[in-house]
């Protein structure tokens, strides 16, 4: 059978606007619970840093929105590391948005604290960078002498599976835990390196943790943010540690 | 791999025959003619996901569904389809019903869609699909198209599930995350095998199981 090229013209536009059509229809139906996926992850990612676990079994949905909501208390500063009370999430991101694709600095950062009673437990700081492939992001929770890592979880959606996306298991993740970011009184970023962290920092394993494998760029990426969080945070957990 | 043929028996509907050659088209691709083993494709997959039995299951109902409808809209379209452009269209149909699916794991299984990462959105490259649209569907009633995409997907899944099941266990000492090898064990000086969590074991076991099925239907390459 012939067809006239009129006929396959028809045929492909008829072709492309059936699969956007289903394509279109998905993404959109979907949206509202892919985005309360997405949320649910962040809020989890932040319960897994400040050491906020279930009791029993996994972290269901329903388990994270409450847990969350009781333990969890966002605190605003500002560049100078003094608690905005007035600002709220919506701010921070704001002031993000504002500087995005510019050098310059968001005058606003979001911390989550750990609410213990009516103490502080932990802090967990939010990290933003760069990976081989695309963004990273996770949290760096801090003891509440914001001196010593109590975890940290990492995002790397467009990485390796099996090379830089093995940042976000446990074997890499656990590793934080203990380290230290000040040294002597002194700020000091917690490095990600080639090899094993006992024989690469010999007497300062206590600020290294050992890299992927085959995974450099994203390590480096890893080393930036953390260091660009711990500078940019460093005001505000200087007065945590009581040297105002 | 057990034929599912014995349980459907009603022959009288024209429309859906499921006679002896029908159901050779669902049984053939399980051993005979699978997909992976005797075809060889779909080969990247069935290394990059089958680290555990959970994530190869999934990947496999993933493929089952889009092979088996992907299958049943080309065979629909067959006599419609401008032979100059089929095989753009039959990527398109492929390509929207695997972003569907990824859609719907993204909604419901977040979890697992989030380690699958790019493996369901390059269900749309697997050649396995391609394949039978072009091979099957194309010249195929949707009924027979149906089943042929069932059969194959199956075949697909029962090597990415029986080579997954070798990697988890000798891996990781479990199936399907639940720990089977005793911390006893471990202990006495049992050791994984940290050779199977890599893609070379996901090599080897695919090549032995290859050698396997076929000295076991008699399989040979045509010189």
């Amino acid at each position: 059978m012939a067809f006239s090229t009129g006929y396959t013209l028809g045929f492909a536009t008829a072709v492309c606007v059936g699969c956007s059509l289903l394509v279109g229809g998905a993404a959109l139906s979907l949206k509202e619970q892919q985005d309360l996926n997405v949320e649910r992850d962040l809020k989890g990612s932040v319960l897994e840093a400040l050491d906020i676990r279930p009791e029993s079994g996994e972290a269901t949905g329903e388990w994270i929105d409450q847990a969350y909501g009781e333990r969890v208390e966002v605190k605003v500063i500002n560049a100078a590391g003094a608690v905005q009370a007035d600002k709220t999430l919506a701010d921070v991101e704001a002031a993000q948005l504002a500087v995005k694709g510019s050098t310059a600095e968001p005058d606003l950062f979001a911390v989550y604290a750990r609410k213990d009673g009516g103490n502080v437990g932990a802090y967990a700081l939010p990290l933003d960078g760069v990976g081989l492939w695309g963004p990273l992001s996770g949290y760096l929770a801090l003891k509440p002498d914001a001196a010593t890592v109590l975890g940290a979880t990492f995002f790397a959606p467009k990485e390796t599976p099996g090379l830089g996306a093995e940042i976000t298991q446990p074997k890499f993740k656990e590793q934080w835990a203990g380290k230290k970011v000040v040294d002597g009184g002194q700020p000091r970023t917690i490095r990600v390196v080639k090899g094993e962290a006992k024989i690469v920092c010999p007497g300062a394993t206590d600020y290294c943790v050992d890299g992927v494998s085959g995974a450099t760029i994203t390590g480096d990426g890893v080393d930036k943010m953390v260091a660009e969080a711990l500078e940019q945070y460093e005001p505000y957990l200087k007065s945590l540690r009581g040297g105002k | 791999m057990s034929s599912p043929a014995t349980e459907m028996a009603p022959e009288k509907a024209p429309l859906f025959p499921f006679d002896k050659k029908t159901r050779r088209i669902v049984t053939d691709p399980l051993s005979d003619n699978n997909p992976v083993t005797v075809q060889v494709l779909g080969i990247c997959s069935a290394l990059a996901v089958t680290v555990r039995v959970d994530k190869a299951l999934v990947m496999a109902a993933a493929v089952i569904a889009v092979v088996s409808l992907s299958n049943v809209v080309i065979s629909l379209l067959r006599n419609k389809i401008p032979p100059s452009i089929r095989i753009i269209v039959q990527l398109s149909v492929i390509a929207s019903l695997v972003i569907v699916v990824d859609q719907f794991l993204k909604a419901y299984m977040y979890g697992l869609s989030k380690e699958l990462s790019v493996f369901i959105g390059l269900i749309i490259t697997n050649c396995i699909l391609m394949g039978r649209a072009e091979a099957f569907a194309m010249a195929n009633p949707p009924w027979q198209s149906l089943l042929d995409g069932l059969g194959n997907g199956l075949g697909y899944g029962a090597v990415l599930v029986a080579i997954a099941i070798g990697r988890e266990l000798l891996g990781s000492g479990s199936l399907l995350g639940f720990q089977l090898v005793p911390e006893a064990a471990y202990a006495a000086g049992y050791v994984n095998m940290g050779l199977m969590v890599l893609p070379p074991g996901a090599f080897i076991l695919l090549g032995l199981l290859i050698w396997a099925q076929r000295s076991w239907t008699g399989y040979t390459e045509e010189a």
